[in-house]
C-alpha cells in the first residue's frame, strides 16, 4: 500500500514525521476522473458481467447480478453522476460496496489503487457548495492528484 | 446472559411445546372422555410445568398447575368422571395456564378474577373428592388438602407410596433432609450445573454441602467432562420433599439421586458407602476410551429410586420422535446454500451436454448423477422448513371457546387435515389471517341460538377449519354452517362506502368479491369481536403476501366457505418461463390461464391507448411486456405469443411475450433484500447459466401498464396544448 500524506489546503506535499492517522481508500477512475471510497465499505472487486435489466428503475440502474446466490444492483457510476451510459468492455470491473446492510455494484473504468490518506488531510466539501447531485463526499490531495471521496450514502439509493 | 438465564429460556420455550400438548390430549379428553392416554399425557405435561416454574419461582403458575395437575390426578385414578363439564372446565384451565406461561414469558398479564375463577372451578372437584375420601376434617389450606389427596391417591408419581407420610407436606413444619446426589457421567455434558442446584436448594432453607470424591478415578484417568464428585447436602427447611424434588427436575435423568428424612446418615453413612460402590470407576469413561458412557449405569436401578425410575401408575408413553432444536437462521442458510449449489449444478449439467460421450463419459454420467441427488437434498432440506398446520390450528379451538363466551352464541369447531405440512413461515404468518376469518365466521356466520332453531337448524353452530395437500398447493377451507352472506346488504354497504356507484350491476360473484375491497369493513357494532379495524382486505392482502389466493363461495341461509390456497413453500415457485428480447422472465403458474399464438387481425386499439383482442366473443386488454419494460434488445418476432393470465381478484389480461420457453421450478429470491421493490416484479431468480430473471407480478404489471398509460395520455395532452 502506497503511504502518502496528503493535505488539502496546499498543493504541495507535506511530509510529517509522526505516526499516520490515515485510513485506506480504493481509488478508481470513472469517465477519466479519479474517485476514492472508504476501504470498509468494498466487499469485493469483480469482473464485469452483463447484469439482467431491472423494470421501473432509473437509468443509472443497469440491472441486477448473482453474487453467490443474492441479487444485488448494479450501478453505472458514469451515468448516476449525469454523464451519460457507460459502454463497458472487458477491462471494467464492478466494485460491491455495503451500505445500510445492502450490497450494491458499482460499474467503474478501472481500480486504481488503494492508498492511506491521513485523516488531516481529508478536506469536507461545503454543505453550502454542494449542488443536490453532489456525490463527493470530501476532497484530498495525494502526490499531485486531487481525489474526490465519495459518500456512498449519497450515490446509492435508499 | 447468566447460565439460570439461559436454563429459564429453554424451560419457557419448552413450556409452549407442553402447552400445545396439552392442549391437544385435553381435547382428545374433551372428544372421548375416558382415554387413559390423554389423561395421562395432559397429566405429564402440567406436571413438567410445573416442576420448571417452581425451579424458576414463577409461583402463579407454580400453585395453579399444582391444582390442575391434582384434578387430573382424580380423573386418571378414576374418581372424576371426564364427562363433558369437566372437560370443559379442564379446557378453560388449560387456557388459564397458557396465559400464566405467557405472563411468565412476558407477554400480556393474566387478570386475578379469571385465575380465581378457574382455581374455583378446579377446587370443586377436590373438594368433592375428598368428601367422597371420607376425609376426617374439613381440609383448611389448600395446600394441606392437596397434598392429603395427593398422598392418599399415590399422585406424586415421583415419590414411591412408602416414603410418603401424612405429615410430610404439613407447610410450616421445618425438617431437615439428606440429599445423596451423584451426577452421572454424562451430567456436565449436557450442560447442567451443580452449583446452580445448590444455589437454588439454598433458597429454600439452610444447606450444608459436603463433596463425596470416592468416586474420583486416578489422576491419569480423569476426564475433565466427566463429573466423578458426588455430593450430600443436608438440607434444613420448610419446604416439601416435592419443592426439592423440583429442584433436581431437570438432572433427573442425568444423577442418581435420594433424598432421605432426617440430618442423619453422614460420612458413615452406609448408603452412601453403597451408592461409591455402586457405581465402580470403571464405569466412568477414561481418557483413552472414545466410546460414550453407558446411557444407563447399572447402579442406576439400585440408587435411582425417587428422581430416574419411571412412575408405576403412568404408562410410560411410546417413545417420542428424536427431534433437534436448531434456528431457523441456519436452516434458512442451508436452504439458500442448496439453492446455490442447484443452481452450479444446473450450469455444470448444461455445460456438459456439450461434451462429447466417448471422450468424458464418466464426467457426464457423474453429473447426472448429481442432478439425481441434487433433487433430493433441495426435497431433504425443503422438508426441514415444513411442519404440520397443526402448529397454528391448535390455536383455534381456545379462540372459538372464547368467541362462544363472548357473544353468547352455541359453537364447536371441527378439524380436520392437521397433519397437512407446509412451509414454516408459511405457518407462522397464517395464524393472524385464519384467527379474523374466524372471529368473522362466529360475529357474522353463525346465528344465535333462537334463530338457528327457528330456521330449522341444530342450536349449535360449526366452523370447520380443514387443510389438504391439492395439486402441489396447500388448500385451507374453512366453512361456517351459519346464515351466509347476504348480497344485497353487501352491495349496499359497498354504495354507502362509495365503493361502487349506486345503480351498478355486478354479477354475485363480483358482490361477494366486495368484501375484500379496502374500506369495506363490516361489522362496527361489535368492536371486541371482529371489528377491529382490520378488514378482509388486510387478510385478502396478507394471503396474496404467501403468494397465495383466497376465494369465497357462499349460500344463503346454509353458510359460507373461504378457501385459501397457498403454496407448499416460500423458498421454491413453478413458473413459466417465457423470453422477450434476450431475457427470460418467470410468471407464477398459479396466474396463467393459457396461451396462444397472437393474431393481429385481432387486435383493436381503443381511445384510452388501450390495445384489446377480441376472444371467444369477448375482449381482451392486451399488454406488451417489451413496451412495458422498455426492452430494446432483440428482436420483435411476428410470432408473438399472448399469455392470458389472471390475477387473484379475477382480472384477466393477455400478456405478449416474444416466445414461451417452459414450465420450471425456480428457487425464489429476495429483490428488495438489497433494492426495493419493483413494480410488475414479484422477485427473481437464478437461472442455469447463473444469470439472473425476474419473476414478474401479475397485478404489479396491470397497475405498471395503468401508471404507463396515464404519462403517456398527459404527454400527449401537454403536447397539443
Amino acid at each position: 500500500m502506497a503511504r502518502l500524506s496528503a493535505s488539502a489546503k496546499q498543493n504541495d506535499l507535506i511530509e510529517t514525521a509522526r505516526p499516520s492517522v490515515g485510513a485506506p481508500y480504493l481509488c478508481f477512475v470513472v469517465d477519466g476522473r479519479s474517485y476514492a471510497i472508504d476501504v470498509q465499505i468494498v466487499r469485493e472487486v469483480r469482473r464485469w458481467s452483463e447484469p439482467t435489466p431491472l423494470p421501473d428503475s432509473p437509468r443509472f440502474v443497469r440491472g441486477a447480478i448473482n453474487l453467490r446466490g443474492t441479487i444485488i444492483p448494479v450501478y453505472d457510476l458514469k451515468e448516476r453522476f449525469g454523464d451519460g451510459p457507460t459502454t463497458p468492455g472487458h477491462y471494467h470491473v464492478l466494485i460491491v460496496v455495503a451500505h445500510d446492510d445492502k450490497f450494491t455494484g458499482l460499474l467503474v473504468d478501472a481500480v486504481s489503487d488503494l492508498v492511506e490518506i491521513d485523516l488531516l488531510a481529508i478536506q469536507k466539501v461545503d454543505e453550502a457548495n454542494k449542488g443536490a447531485d453532489c456525490f463527493v463526499d470530501s476532497i484530498a490531495i495525494i502526490d499531485d492528484r486531487v481525489v474526490a471521496i465519495l459518500g456512498i450514502g449519497s450515490v446509492v439509493l435508499p | 446472559m447468566n447460565e439460570l438465564d439461559e436454563l429459564r429460556k429453554l424451560y419457557l420455550s419448552e413450556c409452549t411445546e407442553l402447552l400445545l400438548q396439552l392442549e391437544e390430549y385435553l381435547a382428545r379428553l374433551e372428544a372421548s372422555g375416558a382415554d387413559a392416554d390423554a389423561v395421562n399425557g395432559a397429566f405429564r405435561a402440567v406436571h413438567s410445568v410445573k416442576g420448571g416454574a417452581g425451579a424458576f419461582g414463577y409461583d402463579r403458575l407454580q400453585d395453579f398447575a399444582h391444582l390442575f395437575e391434582s384434578v387430573l390426578g382424580l380423573v386418571r385414578e378414576g374418581s372424576l368422571a371426564a364427562d363433558e363439564t369437566v372437560a370443559g372446565e379442564l379446557l378453560r384451565a388449560g387456557d388459564l395456564l397458557a396465559d400464566l406461561v405467557r405472563e411468565a414469558q412476558g407477554m400480556g398479564e393474566v387478570d386475578a378474577a379469571r385465575e380465581q375463577a378457574a382455581s374455583t372451578g378446579l377446587n370443586v372437584y377436590l373438594g368433592a373428592a375428598a368428601e367422597d375420601g371420607g376425609g376426617d376434617c374439613a381440609p383448611d389450606n389448600l395446600d394441606d388438602m392437596v397434598a392429603r389427596l395427593m398422598a392418599a391417591s399415590g399422585i406424586e408419581d415421583d415419590v414411591p407410596a412408602g416414603d410418603v407420610d401424612h405429615g410430610d407436606m404439613a407447610s410450616e413444619t421445618v425438617r431437615a433432609f439428606t440429599i445423596h446426589f451423584r451426577p452421572l457421567p454424562d451430567c456436565l455434558v449436557h450442560g447442567n450445573e451443580p452449583r446452580l442446584l445448590f444455589s437454588a436448594l439454598a433458597a429454600l432453607g439452610e444447606v450444608e454441602i459436603e463433596p463425596d470424591l470416592t468416586g474420583l478415578p486416578p489422576l491419569d484417568r480423569i476426564d475433565p467432562a466427566v463429573c466423578a464428585i458426588a455430593w450430600v447436602l443436608r438440607l434444613t427447611t420448610t419446604a416439601t420433599r416435592q419443592d426439592i424434588e423440583d429442584v433436581f427436575a431437570f438432572v433427573a435423568d442425568d444423577a442418581d439421586l435420594t433424598i432421605e428424612d432426617g440430618a442423619g446418615g453422614g460420612d458413615d453413612s452406609p448408603r452412601g458407602g453403597t451408592m461409591v460402590e455402586a457405581i465402580p470407576a470403571e464405569d466412568y469413561p477414561s481418557v483413552a476410551s472414545d466410546h460414550p458412557p453407558p446411557a444407563q449405569p447399572p447402579s442406576r436401578s439400585t440408587t435411582g429410586a425417587a428422581a430416574g425410575a419411571p412412575s408405576r401408575a403412568i404408562p410410560s408413553p411410546p417413545p417420542p420422535a428424536i427431534t433437534l432444536r436448531v434456528d431457523l437462521d441456519r436452516v434458512d442458510r442451508l436452504v439458500d446454500l442448496v439453492g446455490e449449489i442447484a443452481i452450479t449444478q444446473a450450469v455444470l449439467a448444461q455445460q456438459s451436454q456439450e461434451l462429447l460421450p466417448d471422450q468424458h463419459g464418466l464426467l457426464i454420467q457423474a453429473v447426472e448423477e448429481l442432478t439425481q441427488q441434487m433433487r433430493a437434498l433441495q426435497e431433504s432440506v425443503m422438508a426441514i422448513r415444513t411442519q404440520p398446520v397443526r402448529a397454528v390450528f391448535q390455536k383455534m379451538p381456545r379462540l372459538v371457546r372464547d368467541l362462544a363466551d363472548k357473544t353468547g352464541k352455541k359453537m364447536r369447531l371441527v378439524l380436520t387435515g392437521e397433519e397437512t405440512e407446509i412451509d414454516k413461515t408459511v405457518i407462522e404468518r397464517l395464524g393472524d389471517p385464519l384467527t379474523h376469518l374466524i372471529r368473522n365466521a362466529a360475529d357474522h356466520g353463525l346465528e344465535g341460538p333462537d334463530e338457528r332453531v327457528a330456521a330449522g337448524k341444530t342450536a349449535e353452530g360449526t366452523i370447520r377449519l380443514a387443510a389438504a395437500q391439492r395439486s402441489g398447493r396447500i388448500v385451507i377451507d374453512l366453512t361456517d354452517d351459519g346464515r351466509g352472506i347476504d348480497l344485497d346488504r353487501v352491495l349496499g354497504k359497498a354504495v354507502e362506502r362509495g365503493l361502487v356507484a349506486a345503480g351498478t350491476v355486478l354479477s354475485p360473484e363480483e358482490i361477494i368479491n366486495l368484501i375484500f375491497a379496502p374500506g369495506f369493513s363490516t361489522a362496527e357494532s361489535v368492536t371486541d369481536i371482529s371489528g377491529r379495524g382490520v378488514g378482509m382486505d388486510v387478510v385478502r392482502a396478507n394471503i396474496t403476501e404467501l403468494g397465495g389466493r383466497i376465494s369465497v363461495r357462499s349460500e344463503p341461509g346454509q353458510g359460507s366457505t373461504f378457501t385459501l390456497a397457498l403454496p407448499l413453500t416460500l423458498a421454491v415457485m413453478d413458473g413459466i418461463a417465457c423470453r422477450v428480447g434476450r431475457q427470460t422472465y418467470l410468471l407464477p403458474v398459479a396466474n396463467v390461464i393459457e396461451s396462444l399464438q397472437l393474431d393481429h387481425k385481432l387486435v383493436r386499439d381503443l381511445i384510452d391507448v388501450r390495445r384489446v383482442m377480441v376472444l371467444r366473443e369477448q375482449s381482451l386488454q392486451l399488454i406488451w411486456l417489451r413496451e412495458l419494460f422498455a426492452v430494446t434488445d432483440g428482436d420483435a418476432t411476428n410470432r408473438e405469443i399472448v399469455v392470458i393470465v389472471e390475477t387473484e381478484d379475477g382480472l384477466r389480461f393477455g400478456l405478449v411475450v416474444d416466445e414461451l420457453i417452459g414450465q420450471y421450478q425456480v428457487v425464489v429470491k429476495s429483490l428488495d433484500r438489497h433494492y426495493r421493490r419493483v413494480l410488475g416484479v414479484a422477485a427473481a431468480t437464478i437461472l442455469g447459466d447463473g444469470r439472473v430473471a425476474m419473476i414478474l407480478d401479475v397485478p404489479g404489471l396491470s397497475e405498471l401498464d395503468k401508471a404507463k398509460r396515464r404519462d403517456r395520455r398527459s404527454n400527449g395532452n401537454g403536447a397539443r396544448n
